[in-house]
């Protein structure tokens, strides 16, 4: 043990005196403006305190609390703002903005927490209903309000958000629908009759649901909680992220996908209903480790990625895919996530392993002016990203805003990959790692946890173990490193820590070194 | 090599730095920095004995020379349980073996006597040696909703963002201020004269106190004593590690702390703060194992030397006990202040061992409350904020850092913390009790500097001095203001004579307005001192802002319970102090309107909410003829009507709550709670219950349209008969009612015609009016154009049902009267 930590200290002091060689410290000071650059389009002049109870926007500010984006064209994109309008932003896209043009095109929703356009109409999930907005007579103003699907509970408890719509490869639309907490009064009047387990939830909340073209409401999957974020894959597979609370043991990333129960047990109360995937679950395990959980609750499934919490945000939001072919940078193809609390985004890396999703999550950008709720990919590659941060907290400047992120076409140091294997895990760097750091197994660290399964608010890292890196082997070109692993457990979160690596040129340390690979499963060999 | 050269260039700066900010740096020639003795007991502002107790609990003499006199208890040092983690090793060193050397004003005593120098570094690398392996981390900090906790928050500090917080949050009421620093404030007034008068001249005025520049506390040299993680936790919770700790909490979030550090440890050479903790792990797991026994013998020297009198460390208890304080003879040789000291050397200087000396020769004495008071404020320098009967406050030169938060002009009042002088009259003991603990004690966010939270034997022992040093009749919460149970809204008319100009109420006020909230303000502030205040301000509060609203004892309002001022001022307590939700002050209910208030003008204005006449899927529409309606969505029937204003959209738009929108108006009416079209088989059947979610019955909300005028149509279907319905004003003899229409479109196939039914009217009991009109039990009328109904008794109700033949298209109108 001695001998190994020695070592330890000894690669970062090998690496330490590589950056005291040069001259000017310049690599220290590389934080990730230098690669992805944020870019205010609007940004609240009210401070960031909007938690208080009687929070007003000044009077002079265009509430921008953005709740939902569209992008349109080159110039322009629409958003949705949580006090229930749909604006239409143009200039958007200029740098510096100087001359944004604002125009409202619809009003008179109630906390619309999506924004999506399809054909000629704008589609939003309102607390009640899923709606359509059409512009029927050319003022560029909606006079068409249509409803599009409805029907599932609304209690009047304020928990009880809809998200959505986003449109999945096939074109289906999807919405989710949050858990209500601790109904009382006439709320009760509105809950699923005799549901089971005496769960008091409104009809289908904690469910994903899919619209069909007639409008019907077809629901897929429980058991979410607060799932705020939707978003398909490059396959067209539909995603969504959940918030860490009661039975949520931290922020996930999960398939949507039928008959699937993920987490918030109360989902249950819909059971019964006609057109329910889930059935017959006779007992929900409360207080156990999240294998043991699953024995004996078979349609619990594990999320594709656990964000652990604080080191991975505390509470994700909206998932956006970059399909821009690299005009976003290296990261073609991968998820990003918004993240609330610590106005930031995260990273996802999926794989297929025996037909079932799971990957990691690595650190992004951090820094917005406030709460990401909303993102959405711009036609030039830039990451629009929707800020508001009212009833809760977060770090920042504002209370809400629109900014946008773009590429500085530097290319950072990064993990860009991370893959299960056999025997441990391969590493795909953007670009080539210097191979004595790299090839050094005291570069990396690595230890593995999983969560408890409760009906408690959030849950520890349990059964933590470190794990050691027994080789690190260096692909020809250096852009893979592959890491054998002792004792790799199925279903725990590998928190994969990488500082020491540098990369082949700058000699530079990773701009983030740290990496969490959820392995629901080990690969065969 | 390099690492030194760049800590020798860093050591320059920092000397420079000091060279250059000396303006009240203290004399080198000063013994120990305690504050209170500096500020005020060097210039014969305080009684010698009462200096010489400061010094003795600020250099920790009972630690070694025990006393029953509670109010001398020690300092103490830091908890050392986690030195290895907080502290730099090579700064513990250098501090153990020489601590005058590295710190001229540091508290702690030199322990090592007349050894050589080599034995001094020897003694110290074994001390170090053994502080290496406490290990201890931090508490954890627990991140949630309210709480961002990045990821190891303690290494993204932003050095910028700290400087602000430095100079703002208060900081430098003690600390040295960076004179570079943008002064945001006009000086005050005071400020102004005391620059223009000559020390005699101040003198006569009784200013020479308020004129004279404060030393600051000295920093010592944190970049080479902490980790960036020690000195954040520290900032953080500084009781964590030093139990009495002289330095409260200043009430900074995860990010500020690490902010405050990285600017604090700004010149910190980077690797340093870079891999501080790791490496330091590392080396001192290395260090247990090849260097047990000096561990040992450091340990040995901890206890020997009497460290562990004043530092708990790895469960370690002292061993000896000098001689009780009371029995010492001050005739002595090697007393602990002689140069020449073989035991501990504190190198006092002559000020500080007169005092000392004195205060050891007084006679013990039972202290009078106002005698403990004055020492606690001197041990936790809360004259470094709060001025009380003239002493302190916050000092000269210090006072230009402080700033209300939208610069908003409100006096030295808004932006400095408020006197303390009569404090005991005024709040209760609870409410100063929960000020020092920051239990949601706030009431100045106006203010960037920030009352900050001390340690609970503090909060438990102040109040009570407070109360007993203030109040000489003795009488805590004793009500002194008689109101009628109906005089709340006379207090709340009061409120617009004046206070609402300056303060806020549960959270809402006037435009601009920035203040100390005053609603519930008796969970605060005894009703005495609330009706002896309004009554006088000033003679309760020097140079308030605040004016007396009752002239010569005379009301503005003399209108009001006849003009009887202590009954308007009770009444003003009844309001304030009202319990459950109370109106707003007039003023500030018409300017919430004004920016919240939907008032329609031209155009319709449309409002989806929530609404208890009209259900979770309510939608309102106000119109400018001031007649408006509220639409079911959820069971597709128009819920409600009302006269006069329309909606509040505050808890609709901005409330996380989402509480429900009411109308603005008791000029209300209720329709029917029911579908307003159906298919009865026969006219003996049940009318179809209200619909809901659960039960649609065949029946399909589909949205709505808006035409050029900007009136909704609702629009639902009934199996194949698409329906739509519109409300909207319309003058019948001079008023406007409500007049609706539905239309009726066959959608089916086939051509055959649908008999349909409609429910014009229902209540308790319907009269008719005329052969097209009826009337119920509220007074709602309700008539049809062109059409004739039948009236019936059904389900306990009576309705008034309207057969309608449906071939393609039709129309149906009626109106609503109330």
């Amino acid at each position: 043990m001695v001998t190994l930590l020695m070592r330890n200290v000894y690669c970062c002091i090998v690496a330490l005196f590589g950056v005291l060689a040069l001259p000017d410290f310049a690599i220290l000071c590389a934080d990730e403006n230098d690669y992805y650059r944020i870019v205010s389009v609007v940004v609240a002049k009210s401070s960031v305190n909007s938690r208080a109870e009687n929070w007003t926007p000044l009077p002079d500010d265009l509430t921008l609390e953005v709740s939902g984006i569209a992008v349109l064209d080159d110039e322009s994109v629409a958003v949705a703002i949580r006090k229930g309008e749909v604006w239409i932003l143009d200039g958007v896209y200029d740098d510096p903005p100087k001359n944004v043009r604002f125009h409202r095109f619809a009003s008179a929703l109630h906390e619309p927490l999506g924004l999506l356009k399809v054909g000629d109409e704008f589609y939003s999930a309102q607390r009640s209903e899923l709606t359509a907005m059409r512009d029927t007579d050319g003022d560029r103003i909606a006079d068409e309000y249509r409803t599009v699907a409805k029907g599932w509970g609304v209690t009047g408890h304020y928990h009880e958000y809809a998200y959505g719509p986003k449109a999945d490869g096939a074109g289906n639309l999807w919405i989710t629908l949050n858990i209500g907490m601790g109904l009382a009064g006439t709320q009760l009047d509105r809950v699923v009759p005799n549901a089971p387990f005496g769960y008091k939830q409104g009809r289908w909340r904690g469910w994903g649901m899919q619209v069909k073209p007639d409008g019907s409401l077809v629901p897929v999957a429980a058991g979410m909680r607060s799932p705020s974020g939707l978003g398909a894959n490059l396959a067209g597979d539909m995603f969504y992220t959940d918030q860490q609370g009661n039975w949520v043991a931290t922020n996930s990333l999960h398939h949507l996908r039928p008959g699937v129960f993920y987490h918030h047990a109360e989902a249950l109360a819909s059971m019964n209903l006609p057109g329910s995937t889930i059935n017959d679950v006779k007992e929900v395990p409360n207080g156990l480790p999240l294998a043991d959980a699953m024995k004996k609750f078979p349609e619990l499934k594990p999320p594709a990625v656990w964000f652990p919490y604080k080191k991975m945000g505390q509470s994700t939001t909206d998932i956006v895919l970059d399909a821009s072919n690299g005009k976003f940078g290296p990261f073609h193809g991968q998820l990003f996530i918004g993240e609330f609390t610590q106005a930031a985004m995260q990273r996802v890396f999926l794989e297929r392993i025996e037909g079932e999703y799971q990957g990691a999550c690595f650190p992004f950008r951090s820094e917005f002016a406030s709460a990401v709720l909303r993102l959405a990919q711009g036609t030039d590659g830039s990451m629009f990203v929707g800020l508001t941060n009212r009833g809760w907290s977060s770090l920042g400047t504002a209370s809400h805003g629109l900014q946008r992120l773009v590429w500085t076409g530097k290319t950072p140091f990064e993990i860009q990959e991370m893959r299960a294997r056999p025997s441990g895990f391969e590493l795909v760097f953007t670009k080539p790692a210097d191979r004595a750091t790299a090839s050094l197994p005291e570069s990396y660290r690595m230890r593995s946890y999983t969560y408890l399964f409760h009906s408690t608010y959030g849950s520890d890292e349990i059964q933590l173990k470190n794990l050691p890196i027994k080789s690190a082997t260096v692909s020809e070109d250096g852009l893979r490193v592959t890491l054998q692993v002792d004792g790799l457990r199925e279903l725990f979160v590998h928190e994969l820590t990488a500082h020491c690596v540098r990369d082949a040129v700058d000699k530079q340390p990773l701009l983030h070194a740290d990496a969490y690979y959820t392995l629901n499963r080990i690969p065969k060999p | 090599m390099k690492r030194e050269v760049v800590r020798a260039a860093w050591f320059l700066v920092l000397v420079l730095f000091a060279c250059a900010v000396g303006r009240d740096s203290v004399a080198e020639d000063r013994g120990p920095f305690v504050t209170g003795f500096e500020r005020f007991a060097r210039y014969g502002e305080l009684e010698q004995v009462n200096a010489g107790r400061l010094l003795i609990s600020e250099l920790s003499c009972v630690a070694c020379h025990p006393s029953e006199d509670a109010q001398l208890a020690p300092k103490r040092g830091p908890d050392l349980d986690g030195a290895a983690i907080r502290l730099n090793q090579q700064w513990m060193q250098t501090y153990i073996a020489a601590p005058h050397s590295a710190n001229p004003h540091t508290t702690m005593p030199d322990v090592l006597g007349n050894r050589s120098e080599v034995e001094r570094q020897a003694i110290a690398k074994s001390i170090v040696a053994f502080l290496s392996t406490q290990q201890r981390p931090p508490d954890e900090v627990k991140g949630s909703g309210a709480v961002p906790v990045p990821h190891e928050f303690w290494k993204k500090g932003d050095p910028a963002r700290g400087n602000v917080l430095y100079h703002q949050v208060g900081c430098v009421a003690c600390h040295e201020a960076d004179q570079e620093h943008a002064v945001a404030s006009k000086s005050s007034p005071v400020d102004q004269l005391i620059a223009e008068l000559d020390a005699e001249e101040l003198a006569e005025l009784g200013l020479s106190a308020a004129a004279r520049e404060v030393p600051s506390v000295p920093l010592s040299d944190l970049s080479a004593k902490y980790s960036v993680t020690g000195l954040t936790h520290f900032l953080l919770d500084p009781h964590q590690f030093r139990k009495s700790s002289r330095m409260p909490a200043l009430k900074l979030s995860p990010v500020e702390a690490a902010d405050v550090a990285s600017y604090l440890l700004r010149d910190q050479p980077i690797d340093q703060l870079e891999l501080s903790e790791e490496l330091k792990t590392e080396h001192s797991e290395e260090q247990i194992e090849v260097g047990l026994d000096e561990v040992e013998t450091g340990k040995r020297w901890f206890v020997e030397l009497s460290c562990v009198q004043c530092h708990s460390v790895d469960n370690l208890r002292p061993t000896a006990r000098a001689k009780p304080l009371a029995n010492l003879d001050l005739a002595a040789r090697n007393r602990c202040w002689d140069s020449d000291a073989r035991t501990v050397d504190y190198q006092l200087d002559a000020d500080q061992v007169t005092a000392l000396t004195e205060a050891l020769r007084a006679e013990q004495t039972l202290n009078t409350p106002a005698e403990q008071f004055e020492l606690l404020m001197l041990t936790f320098n809360c004259y470094a904020c709060h001025e009380r009967d003239g002493r302190g406050g916050v000092a000269r030169f210090r006072r230009d850092h402080f700033e209300t938060v939208a610069k908003v002009d409100l006096g030295d009042e808004g932006r400095l913390p408020p006197p303390l002088t009569g404090v005991g009259r005024k709040l209760q003991s609870a409410w100063l009790k929960n000020v020092l603990l920051g239990k949601k004690a706030d009431v100045r966010p106006h203010m960037h500097i920030r009352m900050p939270i001390f340690h609970t034997e503090l909060a438990n022992r102040m109040p009570e001095l407070f109360r007993v040093s203030d109040d000489e009749r003795n009488q805590n919460e004793v009500a002194v203001l008689q109101a009628a149970s109906d005089s709340v809204e006379a207090g709340r008319q009061l409120m617009d004579v004046g206070c609402v100009q300056c303060h806020l109420f549960g959270g809402s006020a006037l435009p601009d307005v920035v203040g100390v909230d005053i609603r519930g303000i008796g969970g605060r502030v005894r009703e005495e001192w609330f009706r002896d205040f309004l009554l006088n301000p000033s003679a309760l509060k020097a140079r308030t802002r605040m004016p007396s609203f009752f002239p010569d004892g005379i009301s503005q309002r003399p209108d009001l319970l006849n003009g009887d001022v202590d009954r308007q001022i009770a009444a003003m307590w009844a309001y304030l102090n009202a319990k459950g939700e109370v109106e707003l002050p007039e003023r500030i209910s018409e300017a919430r309107a004004r920016n919240f208030e939907l008032r329609p003008t031209d155009k319709p204005i449309v409002l989806r909410t929530f609404m208890e006449e009209a259900g979770t899927h309510a939608i309102a529409v106000g119109f400018p003829q001031q007649v408006h309606f509220a639409f079911d969505a959820e069971s597709m029937r128009l819920a409600v009507g009302w006269r006069g204003k329309f909606l509040d959209a505050q808890g609709t738009w901005f409330v996380r709550s989402a509480p429900p929108a009411e109308p603005l108006s008791n000029d209300v009416t209720l329709f029917a709670e029911a579908v307003a079209i159906a298919e009865l088989n026969d006219m003996t059947r049940a009318w179809p219950q209200q619909l809901s979610n659960e039960s649609t019955d065949n029946y399909n909300f589909t949205g709505y349209r808006l035409d050029a005028t900007g009136v909704p149509t609702f629009l639902y279907r009934f199996k194949d008969v698409d329906i739509e319905d519109r409300i909207e004003p319309k003058e019948i003899d001079g008023v406007y009612e409500l007049q609706r229409s539905l239309t009726l479109r066959n959608v089916s196939k086939n051509s055959d015609a649908k008999r349909m039914v409609m429910l014009a009217a229902t209540g308790k009991r319907l009269s008719r009016v005329s052969d097209q009109s009826v009337k119920n039990e509220t007074g709602l009328t309700t008539t049809l154009n062109d059409r004739q109904g039948t009236l019936r008794s059904s389900s306990g109700r009576d309705e008034w049902l309207v057969p309608i033949e449906l071939e393609s298209a039709l129309t149906v109108e009626l109106q609503y009267q109330w």
